[in-house]
């Protein structure tokens, strides 16, 4: 749920202002091509706004969990990357305007291993499950 | 009508001194460098940057440097530069003292893009003087060293940073983007057909 509710609000403070800011955000990376900046800017709020809801619902949770992984994986890696390579840069991850900082990576190092730990419980619990 | 627009008017020209800091000195002998633009545009780009910083470098020679062409020297966005010399550059601030008096002889611009040219042999060396003064003649050389002298240089450096601080400016390169009232920081080194698109989207709004 509070996993959910954080992607929701990611997905919100994007949404609400224009995907241009977003697009700059994205771009400050320096990591992606124009086209892939643009069209990322334009999806992945949507993406996260869907991941959020499908989390808070509970539908079809073992697949969310692993997307939600892998999406703060990469998110993780991204941020870690640029972080170490000194990049003072925008972390884009709550809208505009908070630095990529240590609190931004040890926040979202958290959100990685809650996301992992749903995974984890939800792959568990599966296989738990008594046969008939 | 008239006396909505000579207030509208007075508003934009308080901001942008209040803003603007060291671009508009009062010991201004030519115009200057620092801000281009109508000071009434429609958006407004204030950029905090450091002169030693790598990444300042990148940005002002791609991206600022088609934003003043097609933006600012065409009076559609005001672009105002702020010194924000960062404690951990060495020389930075020497050099940010230097451009703002280069500035009073209307020597800004080559006086910047030399610094950022030169970045990386001044930044080892310390030698910033002789990369300024690769610009210069002999006698806007001596003078460029009287003006540098005057503590209000100086302190219009300080008070730059002061104004970044406020603006939660916590590294360099920052562009806030202002437009209807509403800033919007942009952070790092971003691509000119990105941040065109979205001066774009703000001017058309």
């Amino acid at each position: 749920m509070v996993l959910g509710a954080v992607f929701v609000y990611a997905a919100y403070t994007k949404l609400r202002q224009s995907w241009l800011l977003f697009a700059l955000s994205i771009d400050s990376y320096q990591l992606l091509p124009q086209w892939a900046v643009l069209t990322l800017a334009r999806l992945l709020p949507w993406l996260e706004l869907a991941l959020g809801i499908a989390l808070i619902a509970g539908v079809w949770l073992r697949y969310t969990a692993i997307a939600a992984t892998s999406v703060l994986m990469l998110f993780f890696s991204v941020m870690l990357l640029s972080y170490t390579k000194g990049a003072g840069i925008d972390c884009g991850c709550f809208g505009v305007g908070e630095a990529l900082s240590l609190k931004t990576l040890a926040r979202d190092g958290v959100l990685l291993a809650a996301a992992i730990a749903l995974a984890a419980l939800s792959w568990t619990a599966q296989s738990l499950k008594p046969r008939a | 009508m008239k006396l909505f627009a000579a207030c509208r008017l007075v508003l934009a020209l308080c901001l942008s001194m209040a803003l603007s800091g060291s671009a508009t000195t009062s010991a201004q002998t030519k115009p200057s460098g620092r801000a281009v633009g109508p000071v009434i545009a429609k958006v407004r780009i204030d950029l905090f940057s450091d002169f030693q910083c790598p990444s300042c470098k990148g940005l002002a020679e791609g991206t600022l440097r088609r934003i003043k062409e097609d933006y600012a020297l065409k009076g559609k966005v005001r672009l105002v530069h702020h010194d924000f010399p960062l404690p951990q550059h060495q020389y930075a601030r020497h050099a940010a003292i230097l451009a703002s008096a280069a500035d009073r002889l209307g020597k800004f611009d080559e006086v910047s893009e030399v610094l950022f040219r030169q970045q990386e042999s001044w930044s080892v060396s310390g030698k910033v003087d002789e990369a300024v003064d690769t610009v210069l003649t002999l006698e806007e050389r001596k003078r460029i060293r009287e003006i540098a002298k005057d503590p209000a240089i100086e302190a219009a450096i300080q008070k730059d940073i002061e104004l970044g601080r406020r603006m939660l400016v916590g590294s360099t390169p920052t562009m806030i983007i202002t437009a209807n009232s509403k800033p919007n920081p942009v952070v790092g080194v971003v691509s000119y057909p990105i941040i065109s698109k979205y001066l774009d989207q703000l001017l058309a709004q």
